[in-house]
């Protein structure tokens, strides 16, 4: 009998404890969302654009980039003109418009006087009057790759310095994995084929492409 | 004694049990976290938020809390947002919280006393102005924050963002072209416990500073304040007669700057945030380089607009955080600027 008391007791004492240590501290967390229970997840822009870049960015860019020549043909010197048709608002249906681009052409003139160097490229069969220059760097303008791609967006990321972060993520690689391999000082005279993403405002006839892929011919 | 072992026993467990009750339970906050963490758990996100819609604190009135509208852009912003407002059959009610977040709270509690149907804030900080919205949130009333963000998602229903940091980096371009990519510059810094003071210079540091020959020989804060702005320049150029260029983190310290450098018979390539009206006349006398013009009246109506639609529907219909672009305002396109509208 004094036995079976303890028992109960010991059971009962086993059960409280396990029900009060369980108490608040078995919850189902969802997936992603860990970073609520566990303090701020430090944001890394590098890693997070490491790590769409080749799986992601790359072949959305290699798909939905429309070539240069047929571009510039069809919008007849007004570069806002086929927004509907190829571009991309930062706002939806306003702000800053970009396009994604693809084409051949021939390097005229390489400019690394200024540190926002170019290259100025003449697209096969093109004779319009629209200057097309591909960023070389060291300095890259804009964040035209950023804006493009239709997976990433400013709501997700805590503010606009991360999602600033992003491009300037964007715009390293380009410089180190796209820009660098293709050697753009020794270019001039030569056809180089690329895939890339220019921003436009209106009035404008000056086409400044950020390069996701650039090779020599 | 074996009977009074089981009472113990049995007092014990009871006692046990109840621990484990008050533990689990000890307050109504506790149980309602959790029991939200289970709806959380097993419905959507989206679902959740629809089941949580705010109607409104009770009263007609709309609040419309900014900084000081000393600074036009503030003006700009509180007017439109209260004529619209207006338009829309509200009564309102503008204040400033003069960039302080105790008297931005107070004026939250006032809204909440009044039963305010709506907020609209330009906030006094990223991180202090969450706890306030959350207060309104809890007694019923929507908060729609206007040009600057809050690091928090899920406490506003709309955050209309102006993006500071792509508009300051647009017009560093600007500037950098206009220095020829290289000489000595100032920089005059906005309030620092503005978010934006932050988010402008580390946005103008991001263009200017990957040019080698740019180099910074003084940088101050002048707490967006145009008299302040002026005498702190006075300053930087006795230290600094071969100054080549100045960069400011707003258009009235801008304006200081220009006055400053007049009052020395010296023009150089100076750019501001903003895009005030005092601004245009400067770029378009030649005395300043550009200024990056912050859609503020566009901003202010899509909130009115979006508070109305929230009230009438229960949604926005739109994403929480919606980011608004500047527009880099040079000689070139100054012209098309008037009262913080850009018309193309």
């Amino acid at each position: 009998m004094k036995k079976r008391i303890i028992a109960l007791g010991l059971t009962l004492a086993l059960v409280a404890s396990a029900l009060l240590t369980g108490c608040g501290i078995v919850k189902v967390v969802k997936i992603g969302e860990e970073g609520k229970y566990t303090g701020e997840v430090e944001f890394n822009a590098g890693d997070d654009v490491a790590a769409i870049w080749e799986t992601s960015a790359l072949p959305e860019l290699n798909e939905t980039a429309v070539d240069l020549t047929e571009f510039l043909t069809e919008s007849k010197g007004d570069l806002t003109a086929l927004a509907d048709k190829y571009g991309k608002y930062s706002m939806g249906t306003s702000g800053e418009l970009s396009y994604v681009v693809k084409g051949t052409g021939m390097v005229e003139e390489v400019n690394t006087e200024s540190q926002a160097g170019y290259m100025t490229v003449k697209p096969d069969g093109y004779t319009g009057a629209e200057s097309i220059k591909i960023q070389i760097g060291p300095v890259y303008k804009g964040s035209s790759i950023r804006d493009t791609l239709s997976f990433i967006k400013f709501g997700d990321y805590k503010n606009q310095e991360e999602w600033a972060a992003v491009s300037q993520g964007i715009n390293a690689i380009v410089a180190e994995d796209v820009v660098e391999p293709a050697g753009p000082e020794s270019l001039q005279g030569k056809t180089v084929s690329f895939v890339g993403a220019f921003t436009v405002s209106a009035g404008s006839t000056d086409v400044l492409i950020t390069p996701a892929v650039l090779e020599v011919q | 004694m074996k009977g009074f072992k089981k009472v113990l026993a049995t007092t014990l467990a009871a006692a046990m049990v109840t621990v484990m009750a008050i533990g689990c339970g000890s307050s109504k906050d506790t149980t309602d976290t959790k029991a939200e963490e289970k709806t959380e758990t097993s419905d959507s996100a989206e679902a959740d938020k629809s089941a949580d819609v705010l109607k409104g604190g009770g009263s007609n009135i709309i609040y419309i809390i900014t900084p000081s509208v000393s600074n036009p852009a503030f003006k700009a912003e509180a007017d439109t947002a209260s004529a619209k407002a207006k338009e829309l059959g509200y009564e309102v009610k503008t204040v400033s919280h003069d960039d302080d977040p105790t008297k931005q709270t107070e004026l939250f509690d006032s809204a909440i006393a009044d039963k305010a149907a709506a907020i609209i804030c330009d906030n006094a900080g990223a991180d202090a102005t969450v706890e306030a919205v959350q207060k309104a949130r809890d007694a019923g009333i929507p908060t729609f924050l206007i040009d600057r963000e809050i690091n928090e998602e899920g406490v506003a229903i709309s955050q209309i963002v102006a993006n500071n940091y792509q508009g300051a980096k647009a017009i560093a371009e600007k500037f950098v072209e206009a220095m020829g990519e290289k000489g000595k510059y100032a920089e005059l810094l906005g309030k620092e416990s503005d978010t934006n003071a932050g988010v402008r210079s580390s946005a103008f540091h991001e263009v200017i500073d990957q040019y080698p020959d740019m180099e910074m020989v003084a940088q101050q804060t002048a707490n967006w304040e145009k008299t302040e702005a002026y005498d702190k320049m006075e300053a930087i150029i006795q230290a600094n007669p071969d100054l080549n260029g100045v960069i400011c983190g707003n258009d009235t310290m801008l304006e200081g700057v220009c006055a400053a450098l007049a009052a020395h018979n010296m023009t150089l390539p100076v750019i501001g945030v903003d895009g005030s009206d005092e601004a245009a006349a400067l770029i378009k006398s030649g005395q300043a380089t550009g200024t990056a013009l912050q859609q503020f009246a566009v901003i202010a109506e899509m909130a009115v607009v979006q508070a109305d639609d929230y009230l009438k529907n229960g949604t926005t219909g739109l994403d929480e955080k919606q980011l608004v672009d500047c527009i880099a305002i040079t000689a070139d396109n100054v012209g098309k600027l008037s009262g913080f509208i850009f018309t193309e």
